[in-house]
């Protein structure tokens, strides 16, 4: 079955020269340390807190966010903090391309690969790394410092676990979703 | 990795593989039928599917197309059943440290590094770092807060923490008598093969037949008696081994005996933490051809193939669009209503081709179908080839009297017409009606698709009769399949 047209009204989104879709609705902190890499769609009330930055002056990202990504409405992006050394800092969140969080999740990974897909009220737990073609469940918990490798289907419960393996074809799969959702996404 | 097996989900479209000896049989009459006529598209419309839509092993056979692979060789789908696995490199799941074969079964198929289970809830342990002086580091559970420090595991370092417990282990006489068990078996296996091989028996051997069971039920030669192997000497000795033995041996009622799970739950090695095991990554090859299908990057990370032949990339995908233009949004092309006995309904499915050459398709319902009634006005038709520049392109081709038809002669492109609603790069959309005849909880409808086109494979190819009379490299590929369209439930009519 293919994704359905998505047709919003116009005042509400904001388009970026790269082609993000911003909506008006969401809670982006800190926009300055948000990378948005063009074509991704910001649902509403999805908040990105990208003013939780590493302590101390530097230059880096707080959120860095790829192409073809899709953030869920109410979903929450947070980078992962942790006290090393008696300091306490926050590090970036990384997410590759075509990404799909689901509504409702939260995401405090410190990298999420390309390709991958979480589903509604899923939580990432602080530091998990979610390697590329990964298919994350509805109601997962990924506990925190968990390495998701490649090709793997997480399933739900606290915390979850790797319970399948993804067809060598997820790659294209995931693409070909993610583009055409976006090309479906249009204003009306 | 085959999730959709387990049950038929409501709107999607499935793919057969012929792998079932059955159906095997049947594709080859159909083959023999399809060389004896030239006519053959309208035996094929006659053939029967080769499982009912109401069969329960449907839900086992069918499969999207995600998840099917293709051997080029022998022009046929191939699903996970009909594939040979073969391990093409192992690593940690949990590091992804990439673990050389050669070192996998000393390291005993387990992570040699950091990586450990939690006894208590299975998660992954992380190394941490404690206030104390001698030996601050000890594994720590995220999930459950279990902590090493409970059943006394300190380290030193940081790093190579299954070392260091391997040295704490040493004297643990497990370990020792483990050590010497698989010494002793290593010495039976040794005598047993030598003198199997002087016996001409190759490799039926004492220790290979015990633990192997590779040849079947092995023949132990009259020779090979206790006389050569050496009686078994345990390592160590504890004190109450002796009496363990004695309770269990005085045992009269099997109630009492406690079960595995329990038993092992109660041994203090549960107690200590698992060393993470390893994953391997799969190279796949054809069952009856041994072409090989998949072949992927040894290393972990990597998540490209080197070789990959995925159904997907030869054979036309089948969808059912929800609609077909953001401008008709709200005409729901596909039935939301559920379906209703004895009331036709529209159902559109859209093909698209991932060939950068030209397809002819041909779609054929079953005729003699009883719980629906299926009319195909678009019976065949071409696929444009898949081009990349198609999706820079605009809607300027979306008419179906536009030039796309032009250049076919007028009778057939009418009937061509009359069933194509789109037409969009390398897609087509075609329409069938549908009147379900009986109440079902799932509709599901069997179609047969052939698909055509031309390979430009090299010379050396195997080429078929006509194609060599065009004198040219190109091949006729031909790819005759079953599709179920899965449609969701039918009403009782009231």
């Amino acid at each position: 079955m293919e994704t359905s047209y998505t047709i919003y009204k116009k005042p509400e989104f904001i388009e970026t020269d790269t082609g993000n879709k911003v909506s008006r609705r969401s809670l982006i902190s800190g926009s300055q340390n948000i990378v948005l890499g063009g074509k991704t769609i910001v649902h509403s009330k999805c908040t990105i807190r990208g003013d939780l930055r590493r302590a101390g002056p530097t230059h880096q990202a707080a959120v860095l966010i790829g192409r073809f990504c899709s953030l869920g409405p109410s979903s929450v992006l947070r980078p992962p903090y942790k006290t090393y050394k008696g300091t306490f800092s926050y590090y970036p969140l990384k997410i590759g391309d075509h990404v799909d969080i689901g509504e409702n999740s939260i995401v405090e990974a410190a990298s999420i690969g390309s390709c991958v897909v979480i589903g509604k009220n899923c939580v990432v737990g602080r530091f998990a790394i979610i390697k590329d073609c990964c298919l994350i469940e509805d109601g997962a918990v990924i506990a925190p410092n968990t390495v998701i490798p490649p090709f793997s289907v997480v399933s739900g419960g606290s915390p979850a676990k790797v319970v399948a393996q993804l067809p060598e074809s997820t790659q294209e799969v995931f693409e070909t979703r993610s583009k055409d959702n976006y090309s479906k996404f249009i204003s009306g | 990795m085959n999730s959709s097996a387990s049950y038929i989900s409501p709107v999607s479209v499935l793919y057969y593989c012929p792998c079932t000896s059955a159906a095997k049989d049947h594709s080859h009459k159909a083959d023999k039928a399809r060389k004896a006529s030239s006519s053959s598209e309208a035996l094929e419309a006659n053939e029967q599917p080769p499982l009912q839509p109401g069969s329960n092993l449907l839900a086992l056979r069918v499969s999207t197309i995600e998840n099917l692979y293709y051997c080029d060789d022998c022009s046929e789908i191939r699903c996970n059943r009909c594939v040979i696995e073969e391990p093409a490199g192992y690593h940690c799941p949990n590091c992804l440290f990439d673990v050389p074969t050669a070192s996998v079964r000393s390291e005993k198929n387990c992570c040699a590094r950091n990586c450990f289970q939690c006894p208590v809830c299975a998660h992954v342990l992380s190394v941490v770092e404690n206030d104390l002086e001698k030996k601050p580091f000890s594994l720590a559970c995220s999930v459950c807060y279990w902590d090493s420090r409970e059943i006394g595991w300190e380290f030193e370092k940081a790093t190579g923490i299954s070392a260091q417990i391997e040295r704490m282990k040493q004297d643990d006489h497990q370990t020792k008598e483990f050590a010497n068990l698989l010494d002793y078996w290593r010495t039976v296996h040794h005598i047993s093969a030598n003198t199997a091989s002087s016996m001409g028996l190759g490799v039926h051997t004492i220790g290979g037949s015990q633990f192997k069971h590779r040849f079947g039920a092995s023949v132990m030669p009259k020779a090979l008696t206790g006389a050569e192997i050496p009686v078994y000497k345990a390592a160590t000795y504890v004190e109450t081994d002796h009496s363990r033995v004695s309770s269990l041996m005085a045992i009269d009622n099997a109630d009492y005996v406690s079960r595995l799970s329990a038993n092992a739950a109660t041994t203090a090695a549960s107690n200590e933490p698992q060393r993470v095991r390893l994953s391997m990554k799969l190279a796949r090859r054809c069952r009856s051809c041994h072409h090989i299908l998949i072949k992927p990057e040894s290393k972990a990370q990597a998540t490209r193939f080197k070789i990959q032949l995925m159904a997907a990339n030869f054979i036309p995908k089948i969808t059912l669009p929800i609609s077909l233009s953001p401008k008709l949004a709200s005409d729901v092309v596909l039935p939301q209503k559920p379906l209703r006995a004895g009331t036709a309904v529209p159902v559109i499915l859209r093909f698209s081709n991932p060939l950068y050459s030209e397809m002819q398709v041909c779609v054929s319902a079953h005729p003699q179908k009883d719980d629906a009634f299926v009319e195909i006005h678009a019976e065949e038709f071409t696929l444009p080839p898949f081009t990349e520049l198609w999706e820079y392109d605009d809607d300027d081709d979306d008419n179906d009297d536009g030039n796309g038809s032009s250049d076919r002669s007028d009778g057939q492109a009418l009937t061509k017409q009359r069933g194509i609603v789109d037409r969009h790069g390398n897609r087509v959309a075609i329409q069938l009606n549908i009147m379900p005849k009986i109440h079902s909880d799932n509709m599901v409808i069997p179609l047969r698709v052939v698909s055509t086109h031309q390979d430009d494979m090299g010379v050396d190819m195997d080429t078929d009769a006509d194609t060599s009379a065009l004198g040219s490299s190109h091949r006729v590929v031909t790819n005759k399949f079953w599709v179920y369209v899965s449609l969701g439930p039918v009403e009782r009519n009231i």
